[in-house]
């Protein structure tokens, strides 16, 4: 398994979208509102880095995480994503994502907010 | 600063824990990470574990750490990422007239920053120094 995403969370999509694609040469995959946010993908080639900027007024427990913008959490592609949901839980790991929603975030020991996606889901292909 | 071979790359997270060792176990047990290297120095312990590819750092700040260790919060969170370039100075100068926000993390090799638009801790550094998997004695939180 292999840490293949990682959100950070901005206030200034454009400019921050900016920042990593000029100066730091990553390249853009796709980007759109999803739920309560904006997102934009980008990668380095190997990691699928997300811009995610919350609309004003959301109120999802993933909109609530770090209060502002921070590194707001890491992904992890897996096979099954029912089995290794499960198994978080069975670990004591709240789930913060509502149900069905994909991918499925939770709250690892320590604090750190971790999400499972299925297979594929970073797909680093610009679309 | 070509886009082939010297591709800036995502190579470290680092996350700021209140218990590295639990922490690190977690890592360890349920996604089989490998843990490589702890050590202090410069006002932190880091323990570093690795998927094979990124270098996944468990970090606690002592008295001592400066600003560095407050500049996320107080709580624990996802401290920094690092993209390993190949030229630290020249990309830092590129990211200093870009805007950002400098950090001072002084005793380093690394160069610590905020991104224009927000985002948490950005940090660069050399090629290589991250690479933990390999045992490499010379990284840094």
């Amino acid at each position: 398994m292999k840490i293949d995403h990682l959100a950070i969370r901005v206030d200034d999509l454009e400019a921050a979208g900016k920042f990593y694609e000029e100066v730091l040469g990553f390249t853009d995959v796709r980007q759109g509102h999803n739920r309560d946010h904006y997102s934009r993908h980008l990668t380095d080639g190997r990691i699928d880095i997300a811009l995610v900027q919350y609309d004003a007024g959301a109120n999802s427990k993933e909109s609530k995480v770090g209060g502002g913008p921070c590194i707001h959490h890491l992904g992890i592609s897996v096979d099954d994503l029912s089995a290794w949901t499960d198994r978080i839980k069975a670990l004591g790991c709240e789930v913060i994502s509502k149900p069905g929603v994909v991918p499925v975030k939770f709250v690892a020991p320590g604090g750190i907010v971790m999400e499972f996606a299925p297979n594929g889901h970073f797909d680093l292909t610009p679309r | 600063m070509s886009e082939a071979r010297g591709r800036p790359r995502i190579a470290h997270v680092a996350l700021r824990v209140t218990d590295i060792d639990r922490a690190a176990r977690f890592y360890e047990a349920v996604f089989g990470f490998r843990r490589t290297d702890t050590r202090t120095e410069r006002g932190r312990t880091s323990c570093h574990l690795t998927d094979g590819v990124t270098d996944l750092a468990m970090v606690e700040f002592h008295e001592g750490a400066g600003e560095i260790a407050r500049a996320a919060g107080d709580e624990p969170c996802i401290h920094h990422f690092g993209i390993d370039v190949e030229d630290v100075d020249a990309y830092a100068e590129r990211v200093r007239s870009a805007g950002a926000e400098m950090l001072d993390d002084p005793g380093g090799r690394t160069v610590k920053f905020r991104v224009p638009g927000g985002g948490g801790i950005t940090e660069i550094a050399p090629s290589g120094w991250h690479a933990r998997r390999t045992g490499n004695q010379c990284g840094e939180a």
